[in-house]
């Protein structure tokens, strides 16, 4: 393939290419125009020939002359962006002036070539608009989160003081009444003061949890590695779990985790377990997992759940064996909170009368 | 000469804390009398015979000061502030009796100088517990830091 000749380069480029003579007592001449050039100041090549910068740029020829004459001066290539208003519009050129040197290594004019930026330099603008948009947003969002926190914060601690109060008078003044008016009520209306008195310590349960779930969110993560294997078997040693019931952990599980909070994700897991399995013959319950993939699992052989329930299983306060075991409702939406904030998930699997295995993970996989 | 009552000194605002506290010493076999702020500044006008407490010697301070920290007027870690900012009574034992389970309560109350921290269950076979203990510890095992009157 013949070599392409530079001319055409020259003609086709849409780059603007000049070249201009300098002179000692006046503005540089224009010498050589390429069509892109000349279409950008909206006249014929052959019009600009032979005009100077002065001529053609009008008061915008002085900072052109000056880098042009510092190009000469220097011999080296100078580059530089500006602004320039030319008849076809306003536009931003990022230009290029190297020297033009003749045989006997004399100065003789620079060569120009002047790209036309503006799209970029526009889009660069509305990248650092919207940039600073978004800066300003986040900080207006974080300033309203903060609000948010500290109003939860304030609310928390009310309900753990302001709603205990009242609950202590329920309990309190039942039992009065029991003790000191026992013979004024009849066996029925016993029961019922019993009933009070029982319902106002669920209910302090209940603010227990909440609380300790609300304090999940507010405290900060703290990264450790964490020999899960060892903390399964020291969570299940705390539980009252009794001679009857299997415990078995698969050796080596290890996790990069807080361990604050994956204590309290074994505890829930591992105690639910331990509850659910209360009634099978042979109660059994594992802790097994795959390190590499930080994903953990708690199996038992309970009763289980309808698997249509799996999903609602996270959510506070929904009990699908509330008629048969005790609780508060609150663990698995604990658990939840916890992997959560590790970046992780939970879900589970179970049928009715066919044990139950609890999955979460920390993040996904290392 | 500084010197201590039997007086229970009590501050509580809540009218129902109040009765059941009294009935939890009456179950307790506590028989001290039993003195009540329900708020901040009353108690302080207690220990200092000011205000609506004008006229009592304040060389004279209660055996045992049972604090509720959310108290109307001044705050219950204010009045402990007081109390241990005040040379006659910075020696006095105080416990705070209070529903708060927050860390920061506890931990302030510390640090303000609490003698003790308990929280007020809402169990009130635990409160009784909760208050023979503390009866037992404060008005009978402990020696007061000042001689008895």
């Amino acid at each position: 393939m013949p070599a392409l000749p530079y001319e055409a380069i020259y003609e086709l480029t849409s780059d603007a290419v000049y070249e201009l003579e300098l002179h000692d007592d006046r503005s540089p001449v224009f010498v050589r125009v390429n069509p892109a050039a000349a279409r950008q100041l909206g006249r014929a090549s052959r019009e600009v020939v032979g005009l100077s910068l002065a001529e053609v740029l009008g008061e915008q020829a002085g900072d052109t002359e000056r880098r042009a004459r510092e190009c000469a001066r220097t011999r080296a290539m100078v580059k530089a962006t500006r602004a320039v208003r030319l008849p076809t519009g306003d536009a931003i050129f990022e230009t290029t002036l190297v020297p033009r040197v003749d045989d006997e290594g004399r100065v003789f004019g620079v060569l120009g070539v002047a790209r036309d930026v503006t799209d970029r330099a526009d889009a660069e603008r509305a990248l650092r608009e919207a940039n600073a948009e978004l800066e300003r947003r986040v900080e207006e969002r974080t300033a309203e989160l903060r609000a948010t926190v500290t109003a939860l914060e304030s609310f928390c601690y009310s309900v753990s003081h302001d709603l205990r109060t009242p609950l202590r008078a329920i309990d309190g003044f039942s039992r009065a009444l029991l003790e000191d008016h026992r013979s004024a009520l009849d066996a029925k209306g016993q029961d019922y003061l019993d009933r009070v008195c029982r319902a106002a310590r669920r209910m302090d349960a209940i603010i227990d949890a909440l609380l300790a779930l609300s304090r999940l969110d507010r405290a900060e993560l703290e990264l450790a590695r964490v020999d899960v294997t060892a903390l399964g078997r020291e969570v299940w040693t705390d539980l009252d779990h009794g001679p009857r019931t299997t415990f078995d952990a698969s050796p080596g599980l290890v996790a990069e985790a807080d361990p604050r909070l994956l204590r309290v994700v074994l505890e829930n897991l591992l105690g639910n377990a331990l509850k659910f399995t209360r009634d099978a013959s042979t109660p059994r319950v594992e802790l097994g997992g795959d390190s590499a993939r930080r994903h953990f699992w708690v199996r038992d052989n309970g009763v289980g759940f309808d698997p249509r329930h799996a999903a609602r299983l996270f959510q506070p306060f929904q009990r699908v064996h509330a008629d048969r075991f005790p609780g508060e409702g609150i663990g698995l939406a604990t658990v939840l909170r916890a992997v959560t904030r590790h970046g992780g998930r939970a879900w589970a699997e179970g049928a009715v009368d066919a044990g139950a295995t609890f999955h979460f993970t920390l993040g996904s996989a290392a | 000469m500084i010197r201590h009552s039997n007086t229970i000194l009590l501050v509580e605002d809540n009218v129902d804390d109040v009765e059941l506290t009294k009935r939890a010493f009456a179950k307790s076999h506590i028989a001290n009398e039993v003195v009540v702020a329900p708020d901040g500044q009353t108690a302080l006008d207690y220990l200092k015979g000011t205000g609506s407490h004008a006229g009592r010697d304040p060389n004279v301070l209660p055996a045992l000061v049972l604090l509720d920290l959310n108290l109307p007027l001044i705050d219950g870690l204010d009045v402990l502030r007081e109390i241990r900012s005040d040379p006659r009574t910075r020696r006095v034992p105080v416990v705070i009796l209070t529903s708060s389970r927050e860390e920061r309560d506890r931990l302030a109350g510390y640090d303000l100088g609490a003698n003790s921290y308990v929280r007020k269950p809402v169990d009130f076979n635990e409160f009784v517990e909760a208050t023979r203990q503390l009866g037992l510890y404060w008005l009978v095992l402990n020696e007061k830091p000042h001689p008895e009157e």
